[in-house]
């Protein structure tokens, strides 16, 4: 028996199938942004939690100072510019702490150093972030002893955690490739002096040159200077001759005790240092503020209400000049480094006869 | 002809019901989600309060300190009157400066040093409240509080309150 | 006709998969992500009953009452059973019964008014593992059923009182 309009039923079907075809796509398309945008929400989540994790992990070392510590991290890489570290989009920003590091931390073990900086009393704690990959050579020649010498005791004078040593960038017997995303390379100015044609002359390894720019960088330290100054190598390749040599990165910038120096080290690159290096000195301008006017105070208190305390009202006990004095030059570092260390040694002086006295310390 | 519109009826009919169903849905978990970003919000904020606080606790501003040794959670008292000074009193050239330096770190709250015992005392070292507050969410720090003439402790603390602010 | 219905019965099963399986993942998600305890309130709390008992230790008495002396001092006293007095209120008391009257007054203006529940205990082990409580609890942790104590962040200090130690012990509950 034929069934009138049995084409019309088989077109039916097919548009019924067309219909079915076109609404299931348009739901899994649905689906389907939802997931992506659940996806990027978790990746969001993930970075929240990794980048509360740092925060936490730098928290603890800030309260246990001149510490190496290592700290087992998913190998995903988070970003460091000054005082702010970032993943996937997410950022953190620590405005009242001083952080040295790469601007990319990449590795399984993160490793965090914290120093304390006193001009002579606490300003703030330092903080250093490096991985295991990040790979510090102190240059020098073994054939040279006495230099050797002096290069290995400033290698164990850095945190022993980190991945450290002495060696020379001879292309021929010097450092070989272990596979480290980034190479910082410390000149000391008693070990390996560098004026500029020794550093564009100098002979790099093949590994060294095959290295992306931004991957390899150096410090050159002298400590010959008064005050000691640092200043920051870049590699770079000749545009002329497309030749790959180091050059230094700006002027020498005059730093103030080891843990400046070490923050050098650790910086990234000249512009990342110069951001912490002057967080430190304002840091150090309002702390100093805050001492000058205790000083003040216990002064006055000392001339009336504890009048009887003579022997802390005597001269060089006190020093709240000293303190100001450290204070406006904390504001101009660069040129002032020798009028904050001189006043430095008389705040310390000051101290210790306070102390000697029982009178209120300075610090 | 009846028919098939009767199928397109039925297929158009039954997917506006699912659509129904989905939308009826997403108002659920929009509505769950608001009550669940309005807790978090308040857990943030809490967040921030205790990390001000512990900024606050390890403050070189504040600490206690003998030879370069830093006393846990004790604050001495000439430091404390002299960053409240600083902070709230003073009106010299460097006033702006220092609330903007400050205020990168403390943001919109405010924080006030209390002494319990032996004396009682208070001290507002910082607020910053920058107009339109709707409310605050505090938490508190136990201090000891150094008279360093006197080699004195009291005991106290500090309280931080973080302001909530309405948005624009 | 029986194929009809059957591809359209094919049809809606194959939406209600799709359908399904969103819900699925979006449920899951939600569950995954509601709250797991904050680590930074954890941390808080355990601070803070470090830094509450750290401050007691530290303060110092009334200069009237026990000559300006630590609570510390106080407490090894106690401890030793010295048989000192403090003025408390102008009336002259032991040591011990200052202590209490002390850190009551401390925490209460503190942990007590922030809601918190917690445990103050001060005692001396003996030679002979016997303690001896020196100040009593003020509030108690306790579970449920009234027995024991709850999950608690809790902080000791030890004083020498030679040759016993004493224990100052502050436990919160959350």
């Amino acid at each position: 028996m034929r069934f009138p309009g049995k084409k019309k039923g088989a077109i039916e079907i097919q548009f019924n199938w067309i219909f079915v075809l076109i609404v299931g796509a348009l739901i899994l398309v649905f689906f389907i942004n939802i997931s992506n945008s659940q996806r990027k929400a978790a990746d969001q989540k993930l970075a929240f939690d990794l980048l509360s994790k740092v925060d936490l992990i730098m928290s603890g070392a800030l309260t246990i100072p001149k510490t190496g510590q290592v700290f087992d991290m998913p190998n995903i890489p988070f970003g460091l510019e000054c005082s702010r570290i970032s993943m996937s989009g997410v950022s953190r920003q620590f405005p009242d702490r001083i952080i040295f590091g790469p601007d990319q931390l990449s590795g399984k073990k993160l490793i965090v150093v914290s120093q304390d900086w006193t001009v002579p009393f606490k300003i703030s704690n330092f903080l250093y972030l490096t991985t295991s990959g990040v790979r510090y050579v102190v240059v020098a020649n073994a054939d040279e002893p006495a230099q050797f010498q002096t290069a290995t005791d400033f290698l164990n004078s850095l945190p022993d955690n980190i991945t450290k040593e002495v060696g020379n960038l001879s292309p021929t017997n010097g450092i070989n490739d272990k596979n480290n995303y980034k190479i910082k390379l410390i000149f000391l100015s008693d070990v390996f002096p560098l004026p500029y044609q020794k550093l564009i002359d100098l002979q790099l390894p093949d590994f060294i040159k095959r290295m992306p720019n931004s991957a390899v960088s150096g410090i050159y330290i002298d400590g010959s200077s008064s005050p000691i100054t640092v200043r920051f190598i870049k590699k770079e390749t000749d545009l002329s001759g497309g030749v790959v040599r180091l050059n230094f990165d700006g002027e020498p910038i005059p730093v103030y005790k080891e843990p400046m120096i070490f923050g050098a080290i650790f910086a990234e690159n000249k512009d990342e240092f110069n951001c912490s290096y002057l967080k430190a000195f304002k840091k150090l301008h309002y702390v100093s503020e805050v001492y000058r006017e205790r000083e003040l105070s216990i002064s006055n208190d000392y001339s009336t209400t504890y009048s009887y305390r003579t022997e802390c009202k005597v001269a060089g006990i006190r020093a709240p000049e000293e303190i100001n004095a450290i204070s406006i030059a904390a504001t101009t570092p660069t040129q002032s480094i020798g009028t904050i260390s001189t006043n430095e040694g008389a705040i310390s002086y000051a101290n210790a006869n306070a102390l000697r006295s029982s009178c209120a310390p300075i610090y | 002809m009846k028919k098939s519109q009767l199928k397109i009826g039925e297929s158009v009919a039954v997917l506006m019901i699912f659509f129904v169903l989905v939308i009826v849905g997403i108002v659920f978990w929009s509505r769950y989600s608001q009550v669940q970003i309005k807790s978090q919000q308040e857990t943030d904020l809490l967040s921030q309060a205790i990390k001000i606080s512990q900024t606050v606790t390890f403050l070189s501003e504040l600490q206690c300190s003998t030879l370069e040794v830093i006393k846990f959670s004790c604050f001495d008292v000439y430091k404390i009157n002299a960053t409240r000074s600083l902070l709230m009193e003073s009106s010299d050239d460097e006033r702006e400066n220092r609330t903007s330096y400050y205020f990168d770190i403390f943001g919109f709250s405010n924080i006030t040093v209390y002494s319990i015992y032996p004396s009682q005392q208070s001290w507002n070292i910082y607020d910053f409240t920058g107009g339109n507050i709707t409310g605050y969410v505090s938490t508190q720090v136990p201090v000891s509080i150094l008279d360093p003439i006197n080699n004195q402790f009291s005991f106290g603390y500090v309280n931080v309150a973080v302001y909530t602010r309405k948005a624009g | 006709m029986i194929k009809k219905a059957q591809t359209e019965m094919l049809g809606i099963a194959i939406v209600v998969i799709l359908v399904s399986i969103g819900i699925l993942f979006i449920v899951t998600n939600a569950i995954r992500s509601s709250g797991s305890q904050s680590q930074k309130t954890d941390f808080s709390e355990k601070q803070l009953a470090t830094n509450i008992l750290a401050s007691i230790l530290s303060t110092s008495s009334k200069a009237d009452d026990c000559q300006g002396d630590r609570i510390s001092t106080l407490m090894i006293d106690c401890g030793k059973g010295t048989g000192r007095t403090c003025l408390l209120n102008g009336n002259e008391v032991d040591v011990c019964e200052y202590l209490n009257v002390t850190i009551d007054t401390l925490l209460n203006a503190t942990i007590k008014v922030w809601n918190k529940k917690y445990q103050f205990l001060a005692y001396k082990s003996l030679a002979s593992g016997v303690q001896i409580n020196i100040t009593s609890r003020i509030e108690q942790c306790l579970a449920g059923d009234g027995t024991g104590l709850q999950y608690v962040q809790k902080d000791s200090y030890y004083l020498p009182l030679y040759p016993e130690t004493m224990t100052v012990e502050l436990s919160l509950c959350s």
